[in-house]
């Protein structure tokens, strides 16, 4: 293990070292992709050095979205923050305004009722569901195949549309408030979302028909990208990406929050660590986000959709790190409350930085033309990535 | 690859407290426990850093070998440091914190030991200023290259510049 570590930095600053031209053994070549986005969400550009075909190193550059969301956040209070944090990863809005919520209210000592959790549950599900199918078209594009795309945004709509039933948004929400949720579920919503439920299994298996067993797609994506379960705990992955690697881990059941414990579902897991994998984990999420909003619509309870919490948020000085499943993977925010109404000090963990960071270690020796593919099968929002 | 399962298991904090105080009497190591909202938080001097973590990582019985999340806060008159770690196979958490001053801030790097600690030390770098000993590549990540602040500390105001645009000549 020591020397693992030991050679993946050496090798890092070889190569970065040498830099005469006559030194090298082969010609490599020094391509600059960028700024733009090949694959993902947002600004990112990297420079790779290639030995023919075979990517040998590669520097991701991010920072073209850098907003200072954390330096903003010192400036402004608990409540005016939150809307700032559905712009970070803005296909996963609901999961994170989630995991800054439940933080402040751990920090204030304060719970939401029953019925809040059971509808943010709801909320958050239907995000996965929707940020699930915007990778499953994005893949596809990855891909070469159109159709995908197409068959993902249209029905994405339909779960967007229940979303904004509820909150009267359609990508960032401010749904969430400190101590529950900001109104009630209207009348029609639970027809709505039975009939949504009752057409998404129809969409869900038309996808896999249509694309997860096209043997083009499955030749293309089987054996690339691999890696391993020691290697995604060492590059700190999570979500999606670690269960793919063979690891049965999700947040949601290991510190289950918000009544997650309630509801009967599974943790999907791949067992190669390929594209392919990480593609199905996520097919199969959609199905089990499925369930669990299912139960959760007909376990619903009555009573209130928020307590009562004081005017200005002023949690007592205090620090804590609370992490949620995102849609990506962990979520976490650190909040120091030093007793006024704004924090002192937040950081903003997102899952898309760490799978960045691993970009150098998951793509060396592999071909440039799959570098779009494997990027693809991270899902990165390049939002969460600069903040 | 097998598929391995990760369930839920209960932890008893004071419990978790006792095992880390022990593994860190043997190497040692002095170190502060206290808890913040069920989380425990251990305070350590920032030349142990290292040692403690590596002890952590490799120990047989600990296994902490995920980084949750490293940040810095400005305290005004000195930064703190704090790793956020987590055992995968004991479903433990620990939050390890170390004081440094803020005059010429300097700390050893963790790279050596978890290689996701690249970008959370080179964050740390640019928007504290803290100096990381050790880092193979310790350069700008989500700033500009040519700045000369750190944007995270106390005493960096946001404020408004009003905007130096002339026109062009040919517009004139």
């Amino acid at each position: 293990m020591k020397n693992k570590i030991k050679n993946e930095i050496q090798d890092i600053d070889e190569i970065s070292e040498i830099n005469e031209p006559g030194e090298y053994p082969r010609d490599y070549m020094e391509i600059n992709f960028g700024p733009h986005h090949p694959s993902t969400h947002g600004v990112f550009r990297f420079i790779a050095k290639l030995d023919g075909e075979k990517i040998i190193k590669i520097e991701p550059i991010i920072g073209y979205l850098h907003r200072g969301i954390e330096k903003i956040g010192e400036n402004r209070t608990y409540v005016q923050f939150k809307p700032l944090v559905d712009r970070l990863d803005y296909t996963g809005a609901m999961n994170n305004e989630f995991g800054y919520c439940l933080a402040v209210e751990k920090l204030m000592n304060i719970e939401a009722p029953l019925k809040a959790q059971a509808i943010r549950v709801i909320c958050a599900e239907l995000n996965r569901i929707c940020a699930h199918e915007v990778f499953f078209g994005a893949m596809g594009l990855e891909a070469g195949a159109f159709t995908p795309f197409l068959f993902g945004f249209k029905d994405r709509e339909m779960a967007i549309h229940l979303m904004e039933m509820l909150a009267g948004g359609r990508l960032t929400f401010n749904y969430f408030t400190i101590g529950g949720v900001r109104q009630d579920v209207p009348a029609g919503f639970f027809k709505e979302a039975k009939d949504y439920l009752k057409q998404f299994k129809k969409n869900l298996a038309e996808y896999h028909e249509l694309f997860s067993g096209n043997e083009i797609f499955m030749k293309r994506t089987k054996g690339i990208g691999v890696i391993s379960r020691e290697d995604a705990i060492e590059w700190s992955m999570s979500g999606p990406t670690l269960r793919a690697s063979g690891a049965r881990f999700d947040i949601r059941k290991i510190e289950p929050y918000s009544g997650y414990d309630k509801y009967d579902w599974e943790v999907p897991a791949g067992n190669n660590g390929d594209v392919y994998d990480r593609y199905l984990v996520r097919m199969n999420e959609m199905a089990q986000s499925a369930r669990i909003i299912e139960q959760a619509l007909e376990s619903l309870p009555d009573g209130d959709y928020q307590t009562k919490v004081p005017r200005i948020i002023k949690p007592p000085a205090g620090e804590l790190y609370l992490r949620v499943e995102g849609t990506k993977g962990e979520v976490g925010f650190y909040i120091v409350s030093d007793g006024t109404d704004k924090p002192y000090r937040i950081k903003i963990r997102t899952p898309s930085f760490n799978h960045l960071n691993a970009l150098n270690h998951v793509l060396r020796n592999s071909y440039i033309a799959d570098f779009p593919l494997i990027l693809g099968s991270f899902d990165t929002v390049m939002g969460s990535v600069d903040r | 690859m097998e598929i391995k399962e990760y369930n839920f298991i209960k932890i008893d904090n004071d419990k978790v407290i006792s095992v880390l105080r022990n593994k860190l009497k043997t190497e040692k190591i002095d170190g502060d426990f206290n808890l913040n909202h069920g989380q425990i938080y251990l305070e350590i001097s920032k030349n142990v850093v290292k040692d403690t973590i590596k002890l952590f990582k490799n120990d047989e019985d600990l296994k902490f070998n995920y980084i949750k999340c490293i940040t810095g806060v400005d305290y005004k008159n000195y930064l703190e440091i704090i790793y956020s770690l987590y055992s995968f196979d004991n479903n433990y958490t620990v939050n390890i914190k170390a004081k440094i001053e803020s005059v010429n801030p300097e700390i050893e790097s963790v790279t050596g030991i978890f290689w996701s600690a690249d970008w959370f030390e080179r964050e740390i770098w640019e928007f504290f200023g803290i100096n990381f000993k050790g880092h193979p590549n310790l350069k700008t990540l989500l700033l500009p290259d040519d700045v000369s602040y750190h944007p995270l500390l106390k005493n960096f105001e946001i404020k408004w510049e009003e905007r130096k645009y002339e026109r062009p000549e040919i517009f004139k």
